[in-house]
């Protein structure tokens, strides 16, 4: 054998294995592309599930909303009318003199029913969507909470600069999240004061919530239903929120908001009347 | 004959009201409309304009413009000035009470109130210019409350003689211009040169505006006007 015999041979050898070798590669890479996209496919596919449970919670928690608001309205405006009217001629009729003093304790007595419905209908109506939180919006609404609080030996501040109306659907959830928030207070915690921050930061809503009482322990049963709400509503909201709880020196929430549910005027979100 | 105007989209109250009204002397509804839309169309045409207007604050607000109670209460008062506007709402919160009354309302009852009641705001604001009962003016003061918090400055009183107070005491308790003459023993005209002077001074338009400006400032105590 030649000496250029076996550098040919070498040769051939030599390229053989490379050529095996970027065969190799070639699979390796083929099969980590495969599965990158599949891996792709499926964080695509958890995502696109996340997104439409939001989304399917965003249009639970409107519809709910907006039939509140609807019922609400109806029961008060149309309702309270006939039943105001009702009462108005039944003091007519009382004062018209045709009635004998029997007749006229029938006629209190339906006065006084009727009182009891148009009382009842208001109280449902406020119970479903204060009214005032449409008209004034949320600081006003939250003041005449402050002051109902007060009532009840808690002292609620609130501090707010520059914050104006959002659109009526984030306003209700803002409110709800707060009264869930009071309500959790009032029932666990034992506080003597709440205070609550509204602070806009870059267009960002950020809502601070802190009580005085004795916080929650982070062992307790994870998540109650309260929370879990206040989640959801946040989430809801595109926002996100923390809870940081010291035991003895209270909780703190923080809630921010992003810009772009800020906007919209809160004209735009009008539930039209049937 | 006062003429009065009913804008109530509510159809059984609004007749309801109106055959009340009949019932009375010296009373009848000239204008009728049931949306802020029409109620400003109907206003335009009258040749006759009511003189005084009962107006609901819930009317519908799903056509565009909408106009509900409160836009119609601003639009009256900068375009009639002298048509008169009592709020006959189902709402009874003292914020919608006081915010009314700061808009320029005249008057403001719950809307189940004794058709009596009504009958005599009617005759109040025609006389008088206004009718403040007692939960309207208690609305005022806690309407007020709040807004301290708020650090809205109050103007300063202090500026008022002592005669002007007196004469803004007795306006707060609705007493005419008459009546307030024969008790402090002066003229008419007297009492109407310090009303002019509060007016000036306070920068109100007109006496409501002063009994809220009174009431606003701590200046009268409303448990002392139940009336």
């Amino acid at each position: 054998m030649g000496a250029a015999e076996e550098k040919a041979i070498f040769h051939l050898v030599l390229i053989g294995t490379m050529g095996f070798l970027l065969t190799v590669i070639f699979i390796i890479m083929l099969y980590t592309r495969y599965r990158n996209t599949l891996l792709k496919e499926r964080l695509k596919t958890e995502e696109l599930k996340h997104h439409y449970q939001l989304d399917l919670l965003r249009s639970n928690i409107q519809t709910q909303e907006r039939e509140r608001m609807r019922f609400s309205r109806d029961l008060h405006d149309e309702v309270g009318a006939v039943l105001s009217m009702l009462k108005m001629n039944l003091i007519q009729l009382n004062k018209s003199g045709c009635y004998s003093d029997e007749q006229r304790n029938y006629l209190v007595s339906l006065e006084e029913l009727t009182i009891a419905a148009l009382n009842s209908s208001r109280r449902i109506s406020h119970e479903l969507i204060p009214p005032a939180l449409e008209t004034f919006g949320l600081i006003h609404v939250m003041e005449g909470q402050a002051s109902i609080l007060q009532q009840g030996g808690i002292d609620m501040t609130l501090h707010y600069e520059a914050f104006e109306r959002v659109p009526a659907l984030v306003e209700l959830g803002i409110y709800r999240i707060l009264m869930e928030l009071i309500n959790n207070t009032i029932k666990h915690a034992n506080a003597k004061s709440i205070a609550i921050t509204f602070q806009l930061i870059n267009s960002a809503l950020h809502i601070r919530y802190c009580d005085d009482g004795r916080g929650f322990q982070t062992t307790e049963p994870a998540k109650g239903l309260g929370i879990k709400n206040i989640e959801s509503r946040v989430a809801v909201l595109n926002g996100t929120v923390s809870f940081t709880t010291q035991h003895t020196t209270g909780m703190a929430v923080t809630i921010i908001l992003p810009a772009k549910e800020m906007q919209n005027s809160h004209h735009t979100e009008n539930i039209p009347r049937v | 004959m006062i003429r009065i105007g009913l804008i109530e989209d509510q159809l059984l109250f609004r007749k309801g009201m109106k055959a009340i009204i009949h019932e009375w002397t010296g009373m009848k509804v000239t204008l009728e409309a049931s949306t802020g839309v029409e109620a400003v169309t109907l206003l335009k045409e009258a040749i006759e304009k009511p003189d005084v207007i009962l107006l609901d604050l819930g009317l519908p607000t799903d056509k565009e413009p909408a106009l509900n109670g409160i836009d119609l209460t601003i639009h009256i008062r900068s375009t009639y000035p002298e048509i008169k506007i009592i709020i006959l709402s189902v709402h009874q919160h003292e914020d919608y009470i006081s915010h009314l009354i700061e808009q320029g309302a005249h008057g403001y009852l719950v809307k189940d109130t004794d058709p009596e009641e009504v009958r005599e705001a009617i005759h109040a604001v025609t006389i008088k210019g206004f009718y403040l009962n007692e939960r309207t003016m208690y609305a005022i003061q806690n309407g007020l409350s709040k807004k301290k918090k708020s650090k809205i400055s109050l103007n300063d009183t202090t500026y008022l003689t002592s005669r002007e107070k007196e004469i803004l005491d007795l306006v707060c308790r609705q007493l005419t211009a008459e009546e307030i003459a024969e008790k402090l023993y002066i003229s008419v005209k007297t009492v109407n040169g310090h009303r002019n002077n509060l007016l000036q001074k306070t920068g109100v338009r007109n006496t409501a505006g002063l009994v809220v400006f009174a009431l606003k400032n701590n200046l009268v105590d409303v448990d002392r006007y139940t009336l």
